[in-house]
């Protein structure tokens, strides 16, 4: 078994990293070129690259960061947001990614998932998950970034991008997202046995504890964080704010200490570490 | 300078493997032209894609005869993942399909392995080699503890001669082989462009070669 993967995830925003709760409330945090940067030499294994409106019009900025990525982070990168056409994923390898991620466009039409497995092989082609529970208390895959309800149940929709050829599945917890509460485990208890492709979760890491808790898991393939690896870079002295000028700046102009209580102020490497005390299989 | 050329098929990111030979400090040239791949001191053939499509745009631009040529020549030549598979015979990637015969063995699915039924596949992730004992070369790869590598793929090289196999990869209870060199020729199932520090000392390597 390969080991686990420490992913960093850069929700991008036009030209900045932002990061909301419940993939609500966006904040910006700064020049996302900045943050993978900071990842790549930490010892992150992967770098997943989440635009979060995909506007035609905005995708140039994400086209631009993979671009630099490309170029001096020498790890894999992955990238989703507003796929909609094999002409997209096309596009976004061209510019260096290695994987692209779909959720809204092949909830809309599955056979999208199938054309891209085909042309582009499984081992490029992941399928993110937005899961959230509803009235009836059992999870459903959401889309556009979070906004839209759907009636497809999370373990049903697994079975059937596994076997349209989907290459790797992350699977984002709505509820958990952005608050540093740890992971939702009660979705991955529904979900782990009938994993067959490499299974990436998401939303919810506090502390490296959060982390071994879902590593811990054979059909885990690693875990994607945010939060904790942004608000920590941002405490560090490293830390250089380049303005953009553009969306909601209020949280690093101001001396919010909410987000700091929340989250382990740590870095990929010292995770790593702690993760390796507790005999986990990962790359250090 | 050497003359680094990556064949450019159309389907491959080559962005990040020419990035990291920049990176080294080294200029390259991304070509699918017959004549600068012969003239080429070093000749990297990339892969993402499928076996049967790289396979048809390597015939129908006549770009398996400059390939065998450089090798024949002694050059060093790099087939990184599907690169270093179309080098075999042939492979069952969606079909059987020949390949460009340079080394000898086969192309096989992970799932038809035993222990396919309790691992994810594709195989994707970071993973350490294992020394292979009969490889008895100098080995462009240097096999020591934590040497992990990013791996991506759903099919594996069988070479017939088990002492070109540099390196082995654990999948469940068996190995498959995931590196080969034969004299001029290397090839890597790994992403050496993807894998950090040690995949780029790796291609500065044989840069120097």
């Amino acid at each position: 078994m390969p080991l686990k993967r420490i992913i960093s995830r850069l929700d991008i925003k036009g030209p900045n990293l932002v990061k909301g709760i419940n993939l609500e409330g966006l904040r910006v945090l700064g020049n996302p070129d900045f943050f993978s940067k900071n990842y790549y030499y930490a010892g992150a294994d992967e770098i997943i690259y989440h635009d979060c409106v995909a506007s035609l019009y905005e995708k140039k900025y994400l086209l631009d960061f993979i671009n630099k990525a490309s170029s001096n982070v020498f790890i894999p990168v992955s990238v989703g947001g507003g796929i909609k056409t094999l002409k997209d994923i096309e596009l976004i390898l061209k510019n260096g990614a290695d994987k692209v991620f779909i959720n809204s466009a092949a909830i809309k039409k599955p056979k999208f998932l199938e054309e891209a497995v085909k042309n582009f092989g499984s081992s490029t082609i992941s399928i993110s998950i937005e899961a959230n529970k509803k009235k009836d208390n059992q999870y459903y895959c959401f889309y556009d970034y979070g906004r839209e309800k759907s009636n497809r149940r999370v373990k049903d929709w697994i079975d059937e991008v596994q076997s349209k050829g989907a290459g790797e599945i992350i699977l984002t917890s709505i509820l958990k997202d952005g608050t540093g509460e740890g992971f939702d485990i009660g979705l991955l208890d529904l979900v782990h046995k009938i994993i067959k492709v490499p299974l990436i979760i998401h939303g919810g890491a506090g502390n490296s504890n959060h982390v071994s808790d879902v590593l811990k898991y054979k059909n885990v393939s690693g875990v994607a964080i945010s939060s904790m690896l942004h608000y920590s870079l941002i405490q560090s002295d490293k830390f250089i704010f380049e303005n953009k000028k553009e969306g909601n700046t209020s949280y690093l102009l101001s001396n919010d200490k909410y987000f700091s209580s929340r989250f382990e102020n740590t870095s990929i490497s010292q995770i790593k570490k702690k993760l390796k005390k507790k005999r986990l299989d990962i790359r250090v | 300078m050497k003359k680094i050329t990556i064949i450019d098929y159309g389907t491959s990111n080559l962005k990040s493997i020419n990035a990291a030979f920049n990176y080294l400090g080294y200029s390259t040239l991304i070509t699918n032209d017959k004549k600068k791949i012969l003239d080429s001191d070093l000749l990297v053939l990339p892969g993402v894609g499928s076996f049967p499509v790289v396979m048809q745009y390597l015939t129908k631009h006549c770009l398996d005869i400059p390939i065998k040529e450089h090798i024949k020549k002694n050059k060093p030549f790099l087939g990184i993942c599907l690169g270093m598979q179309v080098l075999f015979e042939y492979s069952y990637e969606f079909k059987k399909t020949n390949g460009l015969s340079v080394l000898k063995g086969e192309v096989n699915n992970l799932m038809d392995m035993n222990s396919s039924k309790n691992i994810l596949i594709p195989n994707t992730g970071w993973t350490a080699l294992k020394r292979n004992n009969l490889f008895n070369q100098k080995n462009l790869i240097t096999i020591s503890k934590n040497m992990n590598f990013f791996f991506t793929h759903s099919f594996f090289v069988k070479p017939k001669n088990k002492r070109i196999i540099s390196s082995y990869i654990s999948f469940g209870k068996e190995q498959i082989c995931s590196s080969v060199q034969y004299k001029n020729i290397f090839g890597m199932q790994f992403h050496p462009e993807k894998s950090g520090n040690k995949g780029l000392n790796l291609l500065e390597k044989f840069c120097k070669l």
